[in-house]
């Protein structure tokens, strides 16, 4: 993992959150740096939420999308909830229908709608939610 | 023009059919000799012809205007001096699709022309033998006249199918276009109402244009009723599921509502896992929950709010 030759996806801290604005397709190499690169961050900064901009991607497959998630879960035992956001409307439907593993997944549409979410999941973790059976 | 709705009918030419019913041009020149000598009484043989049709249960309904049946007369008298005249060719092949395709518009059911067609079979022996045609000599007219018109009717079934089942393509089309008014009822909140029933087919395009709305108002809400759906099974279940999770991808929470007891006890009796979906019995307690979870309070206006 030289790194040099893989594109990397830029990551950004910003309020306690680690935005990670994804423009290449993933792939093995890259899905493996971005990885590193954003437990790194997330480890480094202290954050406590990650938040995943895929509305630049153009395509993400059921197997990229359950390594996307061994990441966030990765991410979660460092502290930091995640939250997808920008997925759009022919992605998520595919998705869907070639049966990939979305439950428990948090998706939103936008950044504002992202750090709101985030907002939400840390009072969720801080125990004074509306909703319990989260 | 030998098929507006010829899809398989290109390789219908005359000689196509005639080769594939096993008539042969002697056998033609026989039926025209015979024609010459029945032409005479074709127009009797027609008038006897509807004296049986007006027996027919349905006659009514489509002759009950004089000029309708004038007009049918005419074509159906110039229809069968071809046919006695032996004369098989693009123009006859013509003909038959237009008779195929009229029937099929005016909504004519088949048995009713296999009916008629029978009667004229029945109605061309009895002339015969009015004109004292041997019958050594009728078994061989008769046997390729029921060639004849088995190729007859062939072409004419053909079309039929064909234009109903064009009008049936282009009528499942159009629902299908009806079916998914994905509507924002309030800011944030769509309602889909969901009527009739759900096929995969169907369901993608629920997903299709449920998706396309969130992206489109960012809505946090997407209400489904079902109360119109008839049958919830496994596979309906299932595509609600997807639908949910799809939009809970784009940060939408779906609820379905209008699930009827019976739709309920279905559902658990299937085993049928609906996970974290949310279901509510009425449209109503579905959007009280939307407004809840929009901010949104519902109360009776006092007296200085009424405009």
């Amino acid at each position: 993992m030289s790194g040099d030759s893989v594109p990397r996806v830029p990551l950004r801290v910003s309020q306690g959150t680690v935005v990670a604005s994804v423009q290449v397709d993933f792939e093995p190499a890259v899905l493996a740096q971005f990885r590193h690169d954003l437990l790194g961050a997330v480890q480094r900064s202290q954050a406590t939420g990650v938040i995943i901009d895929l509305s630049a991607l153009g395509v993400l497959d059921p197997g990229d999308l359950a390594d996307l998630r061994d990441t966030m879960n990765m991410a979660s035992l460092l502290g930091a909830r995640s939250v997808l956001a920008g997925m759009r409307p022919g992605m998520v439907s595919a998705l869907v229908d070639l049966d990939a593993d979305v439950d428990g997944l948090n998706g939103v549409l936008t950044l504002d709608d992202a750090f709101e979410k985030l907002d939400e999941l840390r009072d969720v973790d801080a125990g004074d939610s509306w909703d319990s059976d989260r | 023009m030998t098929g507006s709705h010829a899809s398989g009918m290109d390789t219908m030419t005359p000689e196509g059919l005639l080769a594939l019913y096993g008539l042969k041009q002697e056998e033609l020149e026989v039926l025209r000799t015979f024609g010459e000598r029945v032409g005479d009484h074709l127009d009797e043989m027609i008038s006897q012809w509807y004296g049986w049709l007006k027996t027919y249960p349905e006659f009514e309904l489509f002759f009950s205007d004089p000029a309708v049946m004038e007009r049918a007369r005419g074509l159906q008298e110039r229809a069968w001096e071809v046919f006695l005249s032996g004369k098989i060719d693009e123009n006859y092949v013509r003909r038959r699709v237009e008779i195929g395709e009229v029937h099929a518009r005016i909504g004519l059911p088949l048995s009713a022309y296999f009916a008629g067609i029978n009667h004229f079979l029945i109605v061309i022996g009895e002339v015969a033998g009015q004109l004292g045609v041997p019958s050594e000599e009728w078994v061989q007219i008769s046997s390729i006249i029921t060639k004849l018109m088995h190729l007859e009717t062939a072409v004419v079934v053909h079309t039929y199918n064909a234009v109903t089942e064009e009008a049936l393509t282009a009528q499942a089309k159009s629902l299908m276009e009806m079916s998914t008014p994905v509507t924002e009822i309030w800011e944030g909140v769509l309602l889909l109402p969901i009527v009739g029933i759900i096929d995969s087919h169907r369901a993608q395009d629920i997903m299709n244009a449920g998706l396309t709305k969130i992206a489109e108002t960012r809505a946090r809400i997407f209400i489904l009723d079902i109360s119109g759906v008839g049958v919830v099974d496994t596979a309906v279940a299932n595509y609600l599921i997807n639908i949910t999770r799809a939009t809970r991808l784009m940060g939408c929470e779906a609820t379905i509502s209008g699930v009827s007891p019976a739709i309920a006890q279905t559902i658990v009796e299937l085993g049928i896992d609906v996970g974290r979906m949310k279901t509510t019995a009425t449209m109503q307690d579905a959007l009280a929950g939307a407004f809840r979870r929009q901010g949104l309070e519902i109360r009776p206006a006092t007296d200085g709010d009424v405009r």
